[in-house]
């Protein structure tokens, strides 16, 4: 008999389920989970589909976790490894991964056909399901917004703090739904305080189920927690100017810790939190048992970041306690109880976050929330708040002045919030995303506007001692990387990477993008470890060691080609054929067209032709150790080499858009593979999408200079010798351009539209067929 | 059984006819047959489908679904009382109730939904509604595009484009959200549809649908037009004015083809925000290669529409414009002079055989025209690429020339953008001369470093600008 689901959670967590959560599991397609802090939610989203996935087999395949902040991010990655260890299962059998910014991601790709739980920051993934993954290699977006619009469970933890991405989370839902996926996916938003208008929109237009407490709840083990004491006492500093406000802040709470206790202020910027801990640290420097100091917020690099996390959770055991300063970080989710709560106002929606972090189990003695009123507030003062969600929060704390703030108390009361008319996902922007484009010169979609409230974007910031040549820095590793605002990089010298040249190119501040990796030279400082960024020149900064050396990629790049053991072409094809096969099997492919996965098994027998290009032959074997070797091989056609990387003859040269011209050449013929395995062909790299054009100042190739057609480093007339594949020979085919123009007969733009369009196939699917050939690409060069 | 139908009425020029054409090739691939094509030949739109000409115009007036196209942001689009003919047209096809109209119908709704939420009631005072109007503009947009269905959105992208809090208006549409002056696209549209459409399919009906279609004399209805259908030729210059004359059908057509022309979000939310990428092919005008007839006025803008001679599908024409792709070296073409660059390099997508180069002046208030000011064949200009060589130091010199300067300067440096333009499309050895004159007047005009709001103080280095391009491009 199968785990019922009551066993399944005790074994995995150690205490029986809460009703509620029962509910969740036998639910069918929830969308919305709505149950105050501190009341398992966590717990409840991962062992139901835990549960849902591993004995009742009717999940789908990954659960996406997206959180807003990565605090909540490690923690709820770490809940998941113990859950998983309590379950008894192996980390093979079911991989965590966590993607936060500079996350080294690849691996979690390599499985589609497995069982997965990915956890990450909102931005992270949401960008990746949006086809333009921050701090991704561009050239592989496809195939992350392939896996995660099929066959995935999404989970959106913390709606309230979501911003735009709440807005854009639901429309993709719906969107999936009117476009079609492969298998299942499905998205819960949850939190302790729903907003669920804004889970409503043009494209989602039914809320869906909703689950929240149920009376056995309300009476039950939870009961002690849902009315735990939270006295608020209201500290008047309306009077008080800006500059004090560190002070104040720092004196209130000095006035009010206990020794041997956790006390935490919340409030809403950086630069005070950082202030008021500087103020501590003053106040506090000729004290004999001062108590210990901790400044939390999100620009650290993730070192930094785990130390100083693991000294603000780390349990108090008795002594003088601790104080953290902290922004929004530790607002929501943080599994941390302390007995004096500091706040400043914040939106109410916030504050009953907050004031979850304050005697959370119900038994603190003497537990203890100061809310710092300030009083009304103009637009610059409230940032990042809008002065209206604060007002409105003004009123409703006043109201709780002297009382107890429980759980209970809290979900009783209902404030308004403006919902801010955020930008709106719309078809069109989605078919436009799903073209990851030919233009390299800088002319991204920025989906930013899609996923985060405009004052939070930021650049992916890291330091180095450089040397005479800066453009040919290794990659950052994520342990280098800090967030910094957009425009709070000062007048440094910047550095980002130039994928057309491959190499890394000085960059005026204002020309910076959201997301992106922006290298800067350690001796400009701005960074402290213990407090993180300032952007102060004063603050020294030492730079890392890169734990990973990953070189970036650029349009002629073809890493894996030349990094592994030699293998012969047909050998390789045969091999992904395989791997194709293995996938197609294993997934079942609900939701399909017929002849779907078989023109990914097509696609994966014939995907590297191009290969057998003079072109790419001749930089093959320009990687041999030697004239002997090179002689040796000379008969053969390679599709890898040991080698280190080389650059082909042909700038910008593209192997797969060979393969696919070779095989449109050869239509009609025995080996004529239909449009969609020739796109999944052409696609496979990510460089050919909906049109084939030259990369940026791409000339004729040299050993082609009249060449009137050209794009990617291959030019009209071009022939490719005869080539055995799993599926037959191929024969020399004359490569044809003429698709590359507008029009016609053959016009390559005209087909991926219709693959795009066709509602069999469309954006989500066609996608998800992409991911499987590269899978299986990767699995066949190892 | 594909037709193909030359429609002697749809030519590349001017302007107006140009959008009629893509608007109804836009109406035969999205609502007939999604497999139709089109190609220009000889200047005048060809379409291949299954319809043939008694079939399109049995088509276009039974069934015809026109696209949702409200701009409540404007106060003359038919939702306030201010102007009644367009109010009662809304307000006709809101009754109507019949399939054709439903998803109009419905856009109008939710426009007033929205609106009503901005407390903007049809009856406001006009200043109060002009100012509540304005302060609420962007979130009135922004919902429109959060709410209404997606047809609408072609629209409203069409006509405006949010950018953070900002509003962006694109160039094909007059630049200020489909509004020319006081001409109302969307309000004008919704007349022109309720006139047409509930006239029937009668013989004036049809004679107006001839004239548009194969340019067939027909007597006009007074109709105001906007600035797309004046091209400063004698019969067309004084509309705009209430009693002007025009066939409802070209307005119908031209709205629709504005609807292809809309740039992609790689294009207005890329990294690069700078205005005029919001309206695919457009760029800052560069005065040179006009006709006489409009030298001396000041351009808003200029529009470089693709003309294309072998049979394209819509979705990939949408495509096209949506990529809009017309580069310079690495970057964007923005002015004209880097579009004829674009034309003579490899910056253009292959398969456009020209452009047809319109030139948008403001004249008489806050009206526009669209003077129609050449084709532009798409050929090797190694003039062009030649030019590449001071690109750096031009985009310097055309920033410097944007601000509040002397005079002097910016002459001196139009005329040097002028003589390129004419050296660029056409390397004649005499153009080569002018350009050398021009830029020799530039290097030695009246801003040495003394001058401190000079060249120089903006940051430029006159180095030698031709120390490598100059022997290069001798002619």
């Amino acid at each position: 008999m199968p785990d019922d689901f009551a066993s399944y959670f005790q074994r995995a967590t150690g205490r029986r389920p809460y009703d509620y959560q029962r509910l969740l599991d036998e639910a069918s397609e929830p969308a919305v989970l709505d149950v105050p802090t501190g009341s398992g939610k966590t717990h409840a989203l991962l062992v139901t589909w835990l549960h849902q996935r591993l004995v009742r087999r009717n999940a789908p395949r990954r659960l996406v976790y997206a959180l807003p902040m990565r605090t909540l991010v490690e923690q709820t990655a770490t809940v998941a490894r113990e859950l998983r260890s309590r379950l008894g299962l192996a980390e093979d059998e079911l991989p965590i991964h966590v993607l936060m910014g500079g996350e080294s991601p690849a691996d979690w790709r390599e499985r589609p056909e497995g069982d997965q739980i990915l956890v990450g920051t909102i931005d992270m993934l949401l960008s990746r399901a949006l086809n333009r993954g921050y701090g991704e290699n561009r050239f592989q977006w496809p195939v992350a917004f392939g896996l995660l619009n099929s066959d995935c469970r999404w989970v959106f933890d913390e709606v309230q703090l979501m911003g735009p991405a709440r807005g854009t989370s639901a429309q993709l839902d719906g969107l999936r739904r009117k476009l079609g996926v492969m298998g299942r996916c499905e998205t819960v938003w949850a939190s302790a305080t729903v907003d669920r208008e804004a889970l409503v929109s043009v494209d989602r237009p039914e809320l869906g189920p909703v689950i929240e407490l149920s009376k056995a709840d309300r009476s039950g083990d939870l009961a002690e927690r849902l009315g735990a004491a939270k006295p608020v006492e209201r500290v008047d500093l309306g009077d008080v100017p800006d500059r004090q406000l560190p002070q104040e802040l720092a004196q209130a709470l000095l006035d009010r810790h206990t020794k041997g206790t956790l006390s935490i202020a919340v409030v809403n910027r950086v630069q005070l939190a950082q202030d008021a801990f500087r103020h501590l640290e003053r106040a506090l420097k000729k004290v004999s048992d001062a108590p210990e100091l901790v400044v939390l917020h999100s620009r650290f690099r993730p070192p930094d970041r785990a130390a100083r996390i693991g000294e603000a959770l780390a349990p108090v055991g008795g002594g003088p306690g601790r104080i953290v300063v902290s922004t929004q970080v530790i607002e929501a989710g943080v599994d941390v109880s302390a007995r004096l709560l500091v706040t400043e106002t914040a939106p109410f929606s916030s504050v009953v976050q907050r004031l979850g972090r304050c005697n959370r189990t119900g038994r603190e003695p003497d537990p203890r929330v100061v809310w710092l009123d300030r009083g009304e507030l103009d637009a610059k003062r409230a940032a990042p708040y809008e002065p209206e969600d604060l007002a409105s929060a003004v009123a409703a704390l006043r109201e709780l002045e002297g009382e107890s703030a429980s759980p209970e108390r809290l979900a009783a009361m209902t404030v308004e919030e403006r919902r801010p008319q955020d930008s709106v996902l719309r078809r069109r922007d989605l078919l436009d995303l799903f073209d990851t484009g030919p233009d390299l010169s800088g002319m991204d979609v920025d989906v930013s506007r899609f996923i985060r409230p405009d004052e939070e974007r930021s650049v992916s910031v890291f330091f180095r001692d450089l040397g005479d040549d800066p453009a040919q820095e290794p990659a950052p590793a994520r342990n280098e990387l800090v967030g910094v605002p957009l425009g709070k990089t000062g007048d440094r010298t910047a550095w980002t990477f130039d994928y057309v040249d491959s190499a890394w190119r000085r960059t005026p501040a204002r020309e910076l993008r959201p997301g992106e990796r922006v290298m800067l030279r350690a001796a400009d400082g701005g960074y402290d470890e213990r407090v993180g960024w300032t952007g102060d020149a004063r603050d020294s900064v030492a730079s890392l060691e890169p734990a990973i050396v990953a070189d970036e990629e650029g349009t002629g790049d073809d890493p894996r080609s030349f990094a592994r053991e030699w293998m012969e072409l047909e050998t390789h094809l045969a091999a992904a054929a395989t791997a194709a096969r293995t996938l197609a099997d294993a997934v079942d492919g609900a939701g399909l067209p017929a002849g779907a996965l078989a023109a990914v098994e097509t696609a994966a027998a014939l995907h590297d032709i191009g290969k057998a290009h003079p072109v790419f032959q001749r930089t093959i074997l320009a990687s041999c150790g030697d004239d002997a070797e090179r002689e040796r091989r000379r008969d053969a056609t390679w599709a890898k080499s040991r080698g280190g990387r080389s650059r082909h003859k042909r700038r910008h040269f593209r192997h797969e858009l060979a393969s696919a011209l070779a095989l449109m050449a050869n239509g009609g013929g025995r080996l004529a593979p239909n449009d969609l395995a020739i796109y999944l062909i052409a696609t496979h790299h990510g460089r050919v999408r909906l049109s084939i054009r030259p990369a940026p100042e791409e000339r004729p190739p040299v050993d082609r200079p009249d060449a009137e057609r050209f794009a990617l480093g291959i030019a009209d007339g071009d022939v490719l010798p005869a080539q055995g594949t799993p599926l037959g020979r191929i024969g020399p085919t004359t490569l044809d351009l003429g698709c590359m123009e507008l029009g016609g007969e053959r016009s390559w733009t005209e087909a991926a539209c219709a693959l795009r369009d066709d509602p069999g196939l469309g954006p989500f699917r066609l996608a998800y067929l992409e991911a499987l050939v590269q899978v299986a690409d990767w699995r066949a060069g190892g | 059984m594909a037709e193909e139908l030359r429609l002697a009425g749809c030519r590349s020029r001017p302007l107006a006819s140009y959008l009629k054409a893509l608007g109804l090739f836009r109406i035969v691939a999205r609502q007939a047959d999604p497999k139709a094509k089109a190609r220009w030949h000889a200047g005048v739109l060809e379409v291949s489908s299954p319809l043939d000409r008694a079939a399109l115009s049995e088509f276009l007036l039974e069934r015809y679904a026109p696209a949702p196209v409200v701009s409540p942001w404007n106060s003359g689009a038919g939702f306030f009382a201010s102007k009644p003919r367009s109010q009662r047209a809304l307000e006709w096809i809101e009754d109507s109730r019949t399939p054709r109209f439903e998803l109009l119908a419905e856009t109008i709704s939710t426009a007033r939904a929205i609106l009503g939420e901005h407390r903007l009631t049809p009856d406001l005072p006009k200043d109060e509604r002009d100012a509540q109007l304005k302060r609420a503009k962007h979130d009135i947009v922004a919902a429109l595009r959060a709410r209404c269905p997606d047809e609408a959105v072609d629209w409203i992208d069409a006509a405006v484009v949010v950018l953070g809090a900002d509003l962006a208006f694109p160039q094909a549409l007059g630049g200020s959200g489909g509004l020319d002056g006081n001409f109302d696209f969307a309000g004008n549209f919704g007349q022109a549809i309720a006139a047409t459409l509930a006239a029937g399919t009668g013989k004036r009906s049809r004679e107006l649908l001839a004239g548009a279609l194969d340019g067939t004399p027909v007597s006009l209805d007074r109709l105001s037009m906007g600035y797309v259908f004046r091209d400063d030729s004698p019969v067309n210059s004084p509309a705009g004015r209430a009693d002007a004359l025009g066939n409802p059908w070209d307005l119908i057509l031209a709205v629709e083809g504005s609807l292809v022309l809309v740039a992609g979000a790689a294009r207005t939310h890329g990294a690069d925000t700078e205005r005029a990428l919001v309206s695919p092919f457009s760029a800052r005008p560069t005065a040179a290669g006009y006709g006489s007839a409009v030298v001396g006025e000041k351009g808003k803008a200029e529009l470089w529409l693709p003309i294309w001679e072998r049979w394209t599908g819509l979705s990939e024409l949408e495509t096209l414009v949506r990529e809009a792709r017309a580069q310079v070296g690495r970057r964007r073409a923005r002015s004209g002079l880097d579009f004829v660059r674009a034309a003579g390099g490899l910056g253009v997508a292959r398969g456009i055989d020209a452009f047809e180069r319109f030139v948008v002046l403001e004249r008489s208030g806050q009206s526009s025209l669209a003077v129609p000011v050449g084709r532009i064949d798409v050929r090797p200009r190694p003039a062009a690429e030649a030019i590449a060589s001071i690109d750096r130091w031009l985009g310097q010199l055309l920033r410097y020339a944007a601000g509040d300067r002397p005079a002097a300067h910016r002459r001196a440096i139009r005329a040097l953008e002028q003589a390129l333009f004419t050296f660029a499309d056409n390397p004649a050895p005499a153009g080569a001369g002018a350009a050398l004159e021009a830029l020799g007047a530039v290097a030695r005009g009246g801003w040495q470093a003394s001058h401190r709001r000079g060249p120089r103080a903006a940051g430029l280095r006159f180095r030698r600008p031709l120390a490598r391009g100059g022997r290069r491009r001798k002619p």
